[in-house]
Protein backbone atom coordinates (compact mmCIF):
# COMPACT_ATOMS: atom_id res chain seq x y z
CA UNK A 1 0.00 0.00 0.00
CA UNK A 2 1.55 3.12 -1.07
CA UNK A 3 0.86 6.58 1.66
CA UNK A 4 1.55 9.73 0.15
CA UNK A 5 4.71 11.70 1.49
CA UNK A 6 5.04 14.29 -0.87
CA UNK A 7 2.64 16.94 -2.23
CA UNK A 8 2.26 18.89 -5.65
CA UNK A 9 0.26 21.95 -5.36
CA UNK A 10 -0.33 23.36 -8.90
CA UNK A 11 -2.04 26.80 -8.95
CA UNK A 12 -3.50 28.13 -12.25
CA UNK A 13 -5.88 30.96 -11.22
CA UNK A 14 -5.11 34.47 -10.91
CA UNK A 15 -5.23 36.15 -7.44
CA UNK A 16 -7.22 38.16 -5.93
CA UNK A 17 -9.78 36.94 -8.82
CA UNK A 18 -10.07 33.93 -7.43
CA UNK A 19 -10.08 32.43 -3.80
CA UNK A 20 -8.18 28.93 -5.18
CA UNK A 21 -4.70 31.03 -4.76
CA UNK A 22 -5.02 31.82 -1.04
CA UNK A 23 -6.93 28.16 -0.96
CA UNK A 24 -3.68 26.70 -2.23
CA UNK A 25 -0.93 28.71 -0.37
CA UNK A 26 -3.53 27.85 2.94
CA UNK A 27 -3.30 23.71 2.03
CA UNK A 28 0.66 24.36 1.39
CA UNK A 29 1.74 24.89 4.67
CA UNK A 30 -0.80 22.86 6.18
CA UNK A 31 0.67 19.75 4.39
CA UNK A 32 4.14 20.87 5.13
CA UNK A 33 3.38 21.60 8.89
CA UNK A 34 2.07 17.75 8.67
CA UNK A 35 5.47 16.82 7.53
CA UNK A 36 3.82 16.13 3.76
CA UNK A 37 6.94 17.17 1.83
CA UNK A 38 4.79 20.40 0.02
CA UNK A 39 6.10 21.94 -3.42
CA UNK A 40 3.74 24.41 -5.15
CA UNK A 41 3.83 25.20 -8.99
CA UNK A 42 1.93 28.09 -10.54
CA UNK A 43 1.14 27.22 -13.94
CA UNK A 44 -0.89 29.10 -16.24
CA UNK A 45 -2.52 32.05 -15.19
CA UNK A 46 -0.94 31.08 -11.49
CA UNK A 47 2.41 32.63 -12.52
CA UNK A 48 0.58 36.18 -12.13
CA UNK A 49 0.65 35.44 -8.12
CA UNK A 50 4.32 35.84 -7.95
CA UNK A 51 4.34 39.00 -9.71
CA UNK A 52 6.21 41.92 -7.30
CA UNK A 53 4.38 45.14 -6.44
CA UNK A 54 1.02 43.77 -5.34
CA UNK A 55 -0.49 46.49 -3.49
CA UNK A 56 -4.07 44.83 -2.47
CA UNK A 57 -4.81 46.93 0.39
CA UNK A 58 -7.31 48.51 -1.62
CA UNK A 59 -9.40 45.38 -1.99
CA UNK A 60 -9.03 44.24 1.64
CA UNK A 61 -7.49 41.17 0.98
CA UNK A 62 -4.64 39.46 1.77
CA UNK A 63 -1.23 40.17 0.02
CA UNK A 64 -0.49 37.42 -1.90
CA UNK A 65 2.65 38.33 -3.07
CA UNK A 66 3.63 38.88 0.55
CA UNK A 67 2.16 35.30 1.79
CA UNK A 68 5.17 33.81 -0.28
CA UNK A 69 7.04 34.41 1.88
CA UNK A 70 5.25 32.87 4.27
CA UNK A 71 6.11 29.26 2.69
CA UNK A 72 9.76 29.67 3.31
CA UNK A 73 11.94 27.85 3.79
CA UNK A 74 9.72 24.19 3.73
CA UNK A 75 7.75 24.65 0.70
CA UNK A 76 9.60 25.38 -2.62
CA UNK A 77 7.78 27.79 -5.63
CA UNK A 78 8.55 27.22 -8.72
CA UNK A 79 7.28 28.96 -12.03
CA UNK A 80 6.41 27.21 -15.34
CA UNK A 81 8.55 29.39 -18.16
CA UNK A 82 6.40 28.44 -20.39
CA UNK A 83 3.60 30.26 -18.92
CA UNK A 84 5.53 33.54 -18.30
CA UNK A 85 6.59 33.85 -21.85
CA UNK A 86 3.32 33.30 -23.25
CA UNK A 87 1.53 35.99 -20.91
CA UNK A 88 5.03 38.27 -21.81
CA UNK A 89 6.43 38.00 -17.95
CA UNK A 90 10.03 38.37 -17.39
CA UNK A 91 11.72 37.43 -14.60
CA UNK A 92 12.94 40.24 -12.76
CA UNK A 93 8.85 41.32 -12.55
CA UNK A 94 8.76 37.84 -9.88
CA UNK A 95 9.28 37.79 -6.57
CA UNK A 96 13.04 36.72 -6.27
CA UNK A 97 11.83 33.34 -4.27
CA UNK A 98 10.16 31.65 -6.86
CA UNK A 99 12.66 29.19 -9.24
CA UNK A 100 12.03 29.18 -12.67
CA UNK A 101 11.25 25.72 -14.31
CA UNK A 102 10.86 24.48 -18.16
CA UNK A 103 9.03 21.50 -19.26
CA UNK A 104 11.18 18.97 -18.42
CA UNK A 105 12.07 19.74 -15.38
CA UNK A 106 7.98 20.14 -14.48
CA UNK A 107 7.67 16.51 -15.38
CA UNK A 108 10.73 15.80 -12.97
CA UNK A 109 8.81 17.38 -9.85
CA UNK A 110 5.68 16.10 -10.66
CA UNK A 111 7.70 12.38 -10.81
CA UNK A 112 9.23 13.46 -8.25
CA UNK A 113 6.88 14.82 -5.38
CA UNK A 114 3.70 13.87 -6.95
CA UNK A 115 2.53 10.96 -4.31
CA UNK A 116 -0.72 13.40 -4.78
CA UNK A 117 -0.73 16.01 -6.88
CA UNK A 118 -3.70 18.87 -6.27
CA UNK A 119 -4.31 21.12 -9.26
CA UNK A 120 -6.38 24.73 -8.43
CA UNK B 1 24.99 23.01 29.49
CA UNK B 2 22.85 25.42 27.47
CA UNK B 3 23.56 28.19 25.18
CA UNK B 4 21.59 31.07 24.17
CA UNK B 5 22.17 31.39 20.62
CA UNK B 6 20.87 34.36 19.98
CA UNK B 7 23.23 35.85 22.29
CA UNK B 8 25.98 33.82 20.93
CA UNK B 9 25.13 35.35 17.66
CA UNK B 10 24.75 38.85 19.10
CA UNK B 11 27.31 39.77 21.54
CA UNK B 12 29.61 42.59 20.72
CA UNK B 13 32.57 43.33 22.88
CA UNK B 14 33.24 46.51 20.77
CA UNK B 15 30.98 49.62 21.79
CA UNK B 16 27.51 49.93 21.03
CA UNK B 17 26.47 50.64 17.30
CA UNK B 18 26.16 54.20 16.42
CA UNK B 19 22.66 54.76 14.93
CA UNK B 20 24.35 55.96 11.83
CA UNK B 21 25.68 52.34 10.55
CA UNK B 22 22.36 50.51 11.37
CA UNK B 23 21.01 48.75 8.20
CA UNK B 24 17.37 47.89 9.68
CA UNK B 25 15.65 50.40 12.28
CA UNK B 26 11.97 49.11 11.84
CA UNK B 27 10.21 46.27 10.43
CA UNK B 28 6.41 46.42 9.19
CA UNK B 29 4.25 42.99 9.45
CA UNK B 30 2.78 42.75 6.45
CA UNK B 31 0.72 39.15 6.43
CA UNK B 32 -0.21 36.53 9.20
CA UNK B 33 -0.77 32.98 8.43
CA UNK B 34 -1.74 29.83 10.61
CA UNK B 35 1.27 27.95 12.28
CA UNK B 36 0.02 24.20 12.13
CA UNK B 37 2.79 23.16 14.04
CA UNK B 38 1.37 24.73 17.45
CA UNK B 39 -2.01 25.01 17.63
CA UNK B 40 -3.49 28.30 17.22
CA UNK B 41 0.04 30.14 16.83
CA UNK B 42 1.25 31.83 13.60
CA UNK B 43 3.32 32.26 10.74
CA UNK B 44 4.21 35.87 9.29
CA UNK B 45 6.36 37.89 6.88
CA UNK B 46 8.00 40.93 7.77
CA UNK B 47 9.34 44.28 5.66
CA UNK B 48 12.52 45.51 6.74
CA UNK B 49 13.37 49.35 5.51
CA UNK B 50 16.53 48.13 4.04
CA UNK B 51 17.40 45.57 1.51
CA UNK B 52 19.55 42.90 3.39
CA UNK B 53 21.80 41.36 0.66
CA UNK B 54 24.83 42.95 1.98
CA UNK B 55 24.53 40.43 5.06
CA UNK B 56 23.20 37.55 3.97
CA UNK B 57 26.09 36.09 3.28
CA UNK B 58 27.78 37.16 6.61
CA UNK B 59 24.39 36.35 8.81
CA UNK B 60 25.13 32.58 7.16
CA UNK B 61 29.16 32.86 8.29
CA UNK B 62 28.55 34.12 11.80
CA UNK B 63 25.45 31.23 12.54
CA UNK B 64 26.96 27.45 14.21
CA UNK B 65 26.27 25.80 11.01
CA UNK B 66 24.16 23.29 12.53
CA UNK B 67 21.13 26.20 12.68
CA UNK B 68 21.29 27.45 9.80
CA UNK B 69 20.90 27.04 6.28
CA UNK B 70 21.59 28.79 2.90
CA UNK B 71 19.64 29.09 -0.18
CA UNK B 72 21.93 30.79 -2.08
CA UNK B 73 20.14 30.71 -5.40
CA UNK B 74 17.31 33.04 -3.77
CA UNK B 75 19.46 34.58 -1.65
CA UNK B 76 18.02 33.87 1.96
CA UNK B 77 19.28 32.59 5.20
CA UNK B 78 17.31 30.39 7.38
CA UNK B 79 17.82 30.12 11.12
CA UNK B 80 17.12 27.26 13.37
CA UNK B 81 16.55 29.65 16.85
CA UNK B 82 14.65 30.43 19.01
CA UNK B 83 12.18 27.71 18.83
CA UNK B 84 11.03 28.56 15.13
CA UNK B 85 12.41 29.13 11.78
CA UNK B 86 13.70 32.43 10.88
CA UNK B 87 14.01 33.39 7.22
CA UNK B 88 16.02 36.22 6.17
CA UNK B 89 15.53 36.92 2.45
CA UNK B 90 17.52 39.41 0.42
CA UNK B 91 14.34 42.11 -0.43
CA UNK B 92 14.08 42.53 3.67
CA UNK B 93 11.60 40.30 3.72
CA UNK B 94 11.48 38.30 6.92
CA UNK B 95 9.21 34.98 6.97
CA UNK B 96 9.46 33.89 10.68
CA UNK B 97 7.21 30.02 11.53
CA UNK B 98 5.73 29.02 15.43
CA UNK B 99 5.11 32.56 17.10
CA UNK B 100 2.11 32.59 19.74
CA UNK B 101 0.36 36.00 18.40
CA UNK B 102 1.47 39.55 17.25
CA UNK B 103 3.18 40.51 20.26
CA UNK B 104 5.51 38.22 20.17
CA UNK B 105 6.07 38.72 16.79
CA UNK B 106 7.21 42.06 17.67
CA UNK B 107 9.60 40.43 20.31
CA UNK B 108 11.20 38.52 18.09
CA UNK B 109 11.75 41.22 15.16
CA UNK B 110 13.80 42.84 18.13
CA UNK B 111 15.93 40.06 17.89
CA UNK B 112 15.85 39.68 14.47
CA UNK B 113 16.74 43.70 13.72
CA UNK B 114 19.75 42.74 16.49
CA UNK B 115 21.37 40.08 14.43
CA UNK B 116 20.92 42.30 10.89
CA UNK B 117 22.82 44.85 12.28
CA UNK B 118 25.22 42.98 13.67
CA UNK B 119 26.18 41.37 10.41
CA UNK B 120 26.06 44.90 8.94
CA UNK B 121 28.83 45.75 11.25
CA UNK B 122 30.77 43.46 10.57
CA UNK B 123 29.94 43.98 6.85
CA UNK B 124 31.51 47.52 6.91
CA UNK B 125 34.33 45.89 8.86
CA UNK B 126 35.62 42.96 7.02
CA UNK B 127 33.56 43.43 3.61
CA UNK B 128 31.36 40.86 1.07
CA UNK B 129 33.08 37.17 2.41
CA UNK B 130 34.77 35.40 -0.44
CA UNK B 131 33.10 32.73 -2.18
CA UNK B 132 35.99 29.77 -0.63
CA UNK B 133 35.02 31.18 2.93
CA UNK B 134 31.36 30.42 2.17
CA UNK B 135 32.01 26.85 0.39
CA UNK B 136 33.93 26.06 3.27
CA UNK B 137 31.56 26.68 6.12
CA UNK B 138 28.59 24.82 3.50
CA UNK B 139 31.05 22.16 3.72
CA UNK B 140 31.63 22.37 7.42
CA UNK B 141 30.56 19.06 9.48
CA UNK B 142 31.80 18.10 13.07
CA UNK B 143 34.64 15.98 11.26
CA UNK B 144 36.34 19.16 10.29
CA UNK B 145 36.32 20.33 13.68
CA UNK B 146 36.98 17.13 15.30
CA UNK B 147 40.05 16.85 13.16
CA UNK B 148 41.50 20.10 15.04
CA UNK B 149 40.99 18.88 18.26
CA UNK B 150 43.19 16.63 20.11
CA UNK B 151 41.29 14.00 20.24
CA UNK B 152 42.05 12.80 23.88
CA UNK B 153 38.71 12.13 25.13
CA UNK B 154 40.29 13.70 28.07
CA UNK B 155 36.47 15.39 29.27
CA UNK B 156 37.68 18.81 30.24
CA UNK B 157 35.00 20.46 28.23
CA UNK B 158 32.45 18.64 29.95
CA UNK B 159 32.03 16.06 27.32
CA UNK B 160 32.50 12.40 27.34
CA UNK B 161 35.04 12.87 23.83
CA UNK B 162 36.15 15.19 21.40
CA UNK B 163 33.32 14.44 18.59
CA UNK B 164 31.06 14.98 21.20
CA UNK B 165 32.25 18.42 21.95
CA UNK B 166 32.80 18.71 18.17
CA UNK B 167 29.17 17.98 17.21
CA UNK B 168 27.27 20.13 20.14
CA UNK B 169 29.83 23.59 18.89
CA UNK B 170 27.81 22.56 15.43
CA UNK B 171 24.85 23.38 16.88
CA UNK B 172 25.52 25.95 19.10
CA UNK B 173 25.25 24.33 22.45
CA UNK B 174 29.11 24.70 23.55
CA UNK B 175 32.03 26.76 22.74
CA UNK B 176 35.58 25.27 21.64
CA UNK B 177 37.07 27.51 24.14
CA UNK B 178 35.45 24.85 26.66
CA UNK B 179 38.46 22.45 25.10
CA UNK B 180 41.30 24.16 27.16
CA UNK B 181 43.77 21.75 26.38
CA UNK B 182 44.00 23.66 22.89
CA UNK B 183 45.68 26.66 24.38
CA UNK B 184 48.73 24.27 25.81
CA UNK B 185 51.72 24.63 23.17
CA UNK B 186 51.72 21.40 22.69
CA UNK B 187 48.49 21.72 20.72
CA UNK B 188 49.66 24.86 18.74
CA UNK B 189 49.32 23.38 15.05
CA UNK B 190 45.70 21.90 16.19
CA UNK B 191 44.82 25.80 17.12
CA UNK B 192 46.13 27.14 14.21
CA UNK B 193 44.61 24.53 11.53
CA UNK B 194 41.03 24.88 13.98
CA UNK B 195 40.98 29.33 13.31
CA UNK B 196 41.68 28.11 9.60
CA UNK B 197 39.20 25.83 9.03
CA UNK B 198 36.63 28.02 11.16
CA UNK B 199 37.19 31.51 9.34
CA UNK B 200 36.77 34.60 11.10
CA UNK B 201 33.43 35.21 11.64
CA UNK B 202 33.13 31.32 12.57
CA UNK B 203 35.71 31.25 15.14
CA UNK B 204 33.98 33.51 17.32
CA UNK B 205 30.32 32.10 17.04
CA UNK B 206 31.93 28.72 18.63
CA UNK B 207 33.73 30.17 20.72
CA UNK B 208 37.15 29.42 20.08
CA UNK B 209 37.86 32.91 22.00
CA UNK B 210 41.61 34.96 21.08
CA UNK C 1 -8.18 -2.51 3.03
CA UNK C 2 -7.72 0.26 0.13
CA UNK C 3 -7.89 4.20 0.81
CA UNK C 4 -9.46 6.86 -1.51
CA UNK C 5 -9.35 10.53 -0.31
CA UNK C 6 -11.66 12.99 -2.48
CA UNK C 7 -10.86 16.45 -2.37
CA UNK C 8 -13.75 18.89 -3.55
CA UNK C 9 -13.68 22.07 -4.62
CA UNK C 10 -16.93 22.86 -5.87
CA UNK C 11 -20.70 23.44 -4.87
CA UNK C 12 -23.01 21.36 -5.95
CA UNK C 13 -25.07 21.88 -9.11
CA UNK C 14 -23.22 24.75 -10.89
CA UNK C 15 -20.25 22.10 -12.06
CA UNK C 16 -21.23 18.37 -11.77
CA UNK C 17 -17.63 17.79 -9.69
CA UNK C 18 -19.96 17.03 -7.06
CA UNK C 19 -22.38 14.60 -8.23
CA UNK C 20 -19.00 12.90 -9.86
CA UNK C 21 -17.18 12.64 -6.50
CA UNK C 22 -20.13 10.98 -5.02
CA UNK C 23 -20.23 9.17 -7.83
CA UNK C 24 -16.74 7.70 -7.78
CA UNK C 25 -17.22 7.51 -4.08
CA UNK C 26 -20.11 5.04 -3.87
CA UNK C 27 -18.66 2.59 -5.97
CA UNK C 28 -15.31 2.61 -4.03
CA UNK C 29 -17.98 1.90 -1.05
CA UNK C 30 -19.46 -0.98 -2.83
CA UNK C 31 -15.89 -2.09 -3.31
CA UNK C 32 -14.94 -1.89 0.14
CA UNK C 33 -12.76 0.72 0.46
CA UNK C 34 -12.31 3.52 3.07
CA UNK C 35 -13.22 6.74 1.30
CA UNK C 36 -12.67 10.00 2.46
CA UNK C 37 -14.43 13.27 1.26
CA UNK C 38 -12.85 16.14 1.93
CA UNK C 39 -14.42 20.33 1.16
CA UNK C 40 -12.86 23.17 0.31
CA UNK C 41 -13.88 26.31 -0.63
CA UNK C 42 -17.12 25.88 -2.31
CA UNK C 43 -17.18 22.20 -1.32
CA UNK C 44 -18.33 23.32 1.84
CA UNK C 45 -22.12 24.05 0.49
CA UNK C 46 -22.46 20.13 -0.41
CA UNK C 47 -23.57 19.18 3.16
CA UNK C 48 -26.40 21.78 3.58
CA UNK C 49 -29.55 20.53 4.86
CA UNK C 50 -32.42 21.54 2.79
CA UNK C 51 -31.33 21.07 -0.82
CA UNK C 52 -34.46 21.23 -2.97
CA UNK C 53 -33.23 20.77 -6.87
CA UNK C 54 -36.45 21.13 -9.14
CA UNK C 55 -34.62 18.88 -12.03
CA UNK C 56 -31.10 17.74 -11.03
CA UNK C 57 -30.65 15.02 -8.84
CA UNK C 58 -30.22 16.06 -5.60
CA UNK C 59 -26.73 15.96 -4.04
CA UNK C 60 -28.34 16.34 -0.38
CA UNK C 61 -29.82 13.06 -0.25
CA UNK C 62 -27.21 11.36 -2.34
CA UNK C 63 -24.52 12.41 0.31
CA UNK C 64 -26.61 11.30 3.16
CA UNK C 65 -27.18 8.00 1.67
CA UNK C 66 -23.64 7.32 1.27
CA UNK C 67 -22.79 8.77 4.79
CA UNK C 68 -24.81 5.98 5.56
CA UNK C 69 -22.52 3.52 4.09
CA UNK C 70 -19.48 4.47 5.75
CA UNK C 71 -18.27 7.78 3.80
CA UNK C 72 -16.32 10.00 6.23
CA UNK C 73 -16.86 13.93 5.54
CA UNK C 74 -14.95 16.70 6.53
CA UNK C 75 -14.94 20.44 5.68
CA UNK C 76 -12.62 23.49 6.16
CA UNK C 77 -13.03 25.39 8.83
CA UNK C 78 -11.83 28.37 7.46
CA UNK C 79 -14.11 28.04 3.97
CA UNK C 80 -16.78 26.59 6.07
CA UNK C 81 -17.17 30.13 8.54
CA UNK C 82 -16.42 32.47 5.24
CA UNK C 83 -19.87 30.84 4.18
CA UNK C 84 -21.49 31.37 7.46
CA UNK C 85 -21.68 27.37 8.17
CA UNK C 86 -20.20 27.51 11.72
CA UNK C 87 -22.19 27.94 14.20
CA UNK C 88 -20.16 28.12 17.68
CA UNK C 89 -16.69 27.48 19.26
CA UNK C 90 -15.07 24.27 18.36
CA UNK C 91 -16.30 21.67 20.60
CA UNK C 92 -12.93 20.37 22.39
CA UNK C 93 -13.83 16.41 22.81
CA UNK C 94 -14.93 15.96 18.95
CA UNK C 95 -12.81 18.70 17.40
CA UNK C 96 -15.72 19.37 15.28
CA UNK C 97 -17.38 23.08 15.21
CA UNK C 98 -21.13 23.30 15.44
CA UNK C 99 -23.53 23.68 12.41
CA UNK C 100 -27.56 23.08 12.44
CA UNK C 101 -26.85 23.89 8.63
CA UNK C 102 -24.52 20.25 7.91
CA UNK C 103 -26.28 17.30 7.12
CA UNK C 104 -25.24 14.64 10.36
CA UNK C 105 -22.24 12.50 9.64
CA UNK C 106 -20.79 15.51 7.91
CA UNK C 107 -18.33 17.56 10.05
CA UNK C 108 -16.76 20.99 10.12
CA UNK C 109 -13.05 20.46 11.31
CA UNK C 110 -9.88 21.81 9.68
CA UNK C 111 -7.70 21.83 7.01
CA UNK C 112 -5.06 19.57 8.95
CA UNK C 113 -7.44 16.58 8.57
CA UNK C 114 -6.50 16.71 4.93
CA UNK C 115 -2.98 16.19 4.98
CA UNK C 116 -3.40 13.33 7.16
CA UNK C 117 -5.90 11.71 5.41
CA UNK C 118 -3.51 11.79 2.31
CA UNK C 119 -0.91 10.43 4.38
CA UNK C 120 -3.23 7.39 5.01
CA UNK C 121 -4.37 7.09 1.34
CA UNK C 122 -3.66 5.04 -1.59
CA UNK C 123 -5.05 7.62 -4.08
CA UNK C 124 -5.99 10.95 -3.99
CA UNK C 125 -8.37 12.72 -6.27
CA UNK C 126 -8.84 16.10 -6.77
CA UNK C 127 -12.33 17.63 -8.05
CA UNK C 128 -12.25 21.79 -9.18
CA UNK C 129 -12.23 24.05 -11.15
Amino acid sequence: MRMAKSVVIIITKVPYGHESVYGGLYTAIACSDRNLLAIVILLDDGVYSAMKGQASENLSYPCIEDLFYTLAPNVKVYVHEQSMVERGIERDRLIEIVEVIEDKRLLALLREHGDAIIKY
Amino acid sequence: MEIDIYKLMTETKQKKIETSSLLVTRFEIKETMPCFTTHGYIRFVAQADSQLDKVIEIIFLKSPPGIVTYAQQENAVTLRILNRLITIFSSGKIGVTNTKDLNEAHEILDKVKDIINEAYADYLKFGKPKPEDIEAVRKMSWIEIYKCLPQTNCQKCGYQTCSALAMTVLQGGAKLAQCTPLKDLKYHANLARLRKTLGPFLEKTLGLGS
Amino acid sequence: MKTLTIYLLEGPYTYQDADIALQISEKALQKGYTVNLFLYLDGVHVPKTGQKAAKFPNVEDRLVKLIGLGLNVKACVRCAAARGYVEGERREETRVFPSRQYVEGAYITSIYDFPDWMKRSDKVIVFGE
